[in-house]
């Protein structure tokens, strides 16, 4: 059967420019990250029992990220929260990954009136700044995780869609999709069996930045208190909750959690950078 | 190049051109308007107790559903409300008590003297950066304005903010307290334009225009650093590809100063494909005018929804949805407007 071919590097790179640097310290942050989040009970104490004795205590040797105004431990506060914020951004990406490449795959191969429609119907909610859009549909859902995934996911489609659906119209008029119809292979098998892996870079290429996005979307709606009700140890409701701390001079209940946030979002770029170096070679 | 007739008639093949283009535009308002509408009243959700405030008794659910037609089918509804937007009417506030219209047009010159100033500052900021940069590209120059619009798209708004505020106004000390527009103790000069930082020069009251200027310095910044990343990193790799092309080692063969080539040459050109970015830098801007407007109390429409989403105010929220939209699609349409007039590629086509 008719198959791709894959371009391999003709010339032998030198071995240091092989580490793959960005990849690597990407891929050792989050790995930090998300084991932190998940060994979170046993690294830390509990991050929603108050203490009365120990209310906004600063970052030192009992408390090492300080505590806040009920005496909870932020250490554990902004762990936990990873399991919101970088289960939230995981699941919405791959939510939106699966049927938008699946949409695209089917309208860039076939074309026709579905789709005029779906990209018409595109362009009006990308006429729609993400973050209001966003802010729409959750004020009308409500709060919620669930919810939360659905909305990020949803308006992570479109690009997706467009992705995809501009490689399959490059790929459809080529010479072994001309062939593989000549032998008669059913359409459906055509594009998921012989176009789609062929169409599948520029998509694993969006992966981390449509993580960074979804995480940064997903914080904002928790700072907005559109996200999880105020105690939960999610990054943007902490950093909310924190915003009336900083005026009093207590820095750290909304300092970590955002540091937290900030370092997830660098790993996913220095994933994206090293997953484009190494398309590059 | 052949000559077309209607080339020697560039003004009304412009005027053309703009009248297509704001066509365009009113169709995807309606797609957007039809949008919203759907999402309030066919989403899962109770429409009536949305629109009716949290603290409404079986009256008031009455009297909305009577209002807005929610008891008809979901064609009356959709005429009741397209009648109602073309009129201008965006319902009531449950919070303020008064229309949401003129609740909102009250607090736009707030949110508009953020982020004009934001928006020219980030142009101007991203124009500077990428030029240095994609001169020498790997250079020094370049891999620390690369690793600054790298920190400036991973660090949220929010999180910014509240940076920014603890150091420059609880720890250095070197601007007013986050107060809103004015310190408490500076009366707002009479309103001409809205914008505190004219009106207060126009009212000859240099003290509230210095208090103005000082209340806008945080939230400006904080704006800038934002969207100024993503718009600086687009423009570098468009200038990048324009320094490498045929012309401009022609032009620089033929003895052109490079300084004429870099911002004449070069520059016109690596703009106009990056012009809808500027475009797009408007849903940064009133995104992240949301954020500033909460950490700073600055009462424009950003905090409206702000204060409209804690207290469920459904009319408020859908208001400045539609605002915040049409803001953003007035910003493609003048880009579009822009290229046309920039790109001789596009007029000819």
């Amino acid at each position: 059967m008719l198959q791709s071919v894959t371009a391999e590097p003709s010339v032998a790179i030198p071995a240091r420019s092989r580490r793959n640097w960005p990849l690597i310290a990407g891929g050792a942050a989050l790995a930090v990250l998300g084991a932190a989040a998940l060994l979170a009970p046993v690294l830390a104490p509990s991050p929603t029992v108050p203490d009365a004795k120990a209310v906004y205590l600063p970052p030192g040797a009992r408390h090492w990220l300080g505590t806040d105004m009920y005496g909870r431990d932020i250490f554990a506060r902004v762990l936990v929260g990873g399991r919101y914020d970088l289960g939230i951004a995981l699941a919405a990406v791959l939510l939106a990954v699966i049927p938008g490449t699946i949409i695209g795959a089917l309208i860039g191969y076939f074309g026709g009136v579905a789709d005029t429609a779906s990209m018409r119907v595109a362009e009006i909610f990308q006429a729609f700044p993400s973050l209001i859009l966003a802010l729409l549909l959750v004020a009308t859902l409500g709060p919620g995780v669930a919810i939360i995934v659905l909305v990020v996911a949803f308006i992570n489609i479109p690009i997706y869609v467009r992705l995809v659906r501009a490689t399959f119209q490059v790929e459809r008029n080529l010479e072994y999709v001309d062939a593989a119809r000549a032998l008669g292979v059913r359409p459906l098998r055509i594009v998921f069996r012989h176009i789609l892996p062929n169409a599948l870079a520029p998509v694993v290429a969006y992966l981390p930045v449509n993580a960074v996005f979804s995480i940064v979307i997903a914080a904002g709606l928790g700072f907005l208190g559109l996200g999880l009700p105020s105690p939960t140890p999610e990054w943007g409701v902490m950093i909310a909750d924190g915003t009336k701390d900083v005026i009093s001079g207590f820095w750290w209940t909304s300092f970590f959690p955002g540091l937290a946030l900030v370092v997830a979002s660098l790993a996913f770029y220095l994933i994206g950078d090293g997953l484009e170096r190494r398309r590059a070679r | 190049m052949t000559r077309r007739s209607r080339d020697r008639r560039p003004a009304l093949q412009f005027a053309r051109f703009v009248g297509g283009r704001l066509l365009l535009a009113l169709i995807v308002l309606w797609g957007v308007v039809t949008i919203v509408f759907f999402v309030s009243r066919v989403l899962p959700g109770n429409p009536v107790a949305l629109l009716s405030g949290p603290v409404a008794n079986p009256r008031t659910l009455h009297d909305t559903t009577i209002r807005l037609g929610l008891d008809k089918g979901i064609a009356t509804q959709y005429r009741i409300y397209l009648g109602n937007l073309v009129t201008g009417n965006l319902g009531t506030s449950f919070t303020t008590g008064r229309s949401v219209t003129s609740d909102i047009l009250t607090r736009l010159p707030a949110t508009l003297e953020l982020i004009i100033p934001a928006f020219v500052l980030s142009v101007l900021l991203s124009v500077g950066l990428a030029s240095a940069a994609a001169v020498r590209p790997g250079r020094v120059v370049d891999v620390v304005v690369r690793g600054w619009t790298l920190a400036g798209v991973a660090i949220p708004t929010f999180w910014l903010g509240l940076l920014l505020m603890l150091l420059f106004w609880r720890t250095l000390h070197v601007v007013p307290a986050p107060t809103g527009r004015l310190g408490i103790l500076t009366t707002p000069p009479p309103s001409v334009t809205g914008f505190y930082v004219i009106d207060s020069l126009l009212a000859g009251d240099l003290t509230a225009f210095r208090d103005a200027v000082g209340h806008l310095i945080l939230p400006v910044a904080c704006l800038v650093i934002v969207v100024s990343a993503p718009l600086t990193r687009i423009l570098r790799a468009s200038m990048v590809e324009v320094l490498g092309s045929d012309y401009l080692l022609a032009a620089r063969a033929l003895g052109v100063p490079a300084r004429t080539r870099l911002f004449k040459d070069a520059l016109k050109n690596a703009t106009v494909p990056v012009l809808p970015v500027w475009a797009s830098a408007f849903g940064y801007l009133i995104g992240g005018a949301v954020f500033v407007e909460t950490i700073y109390s600055w009462p424009g429409i950003g905090l409206y929804a702000v204060t409209a989403i804690a207290s469920s105010d459904y009319p408020a929220i859908l208001g400045f949805v539609l605002v915040a939209t049409i803001i953003y699609l007035l910003a493609f349409l003048a880009a579009d407007v822009l290229t046309h007039a920039l790109d001789p590629r596009v007029r000819l086509a």
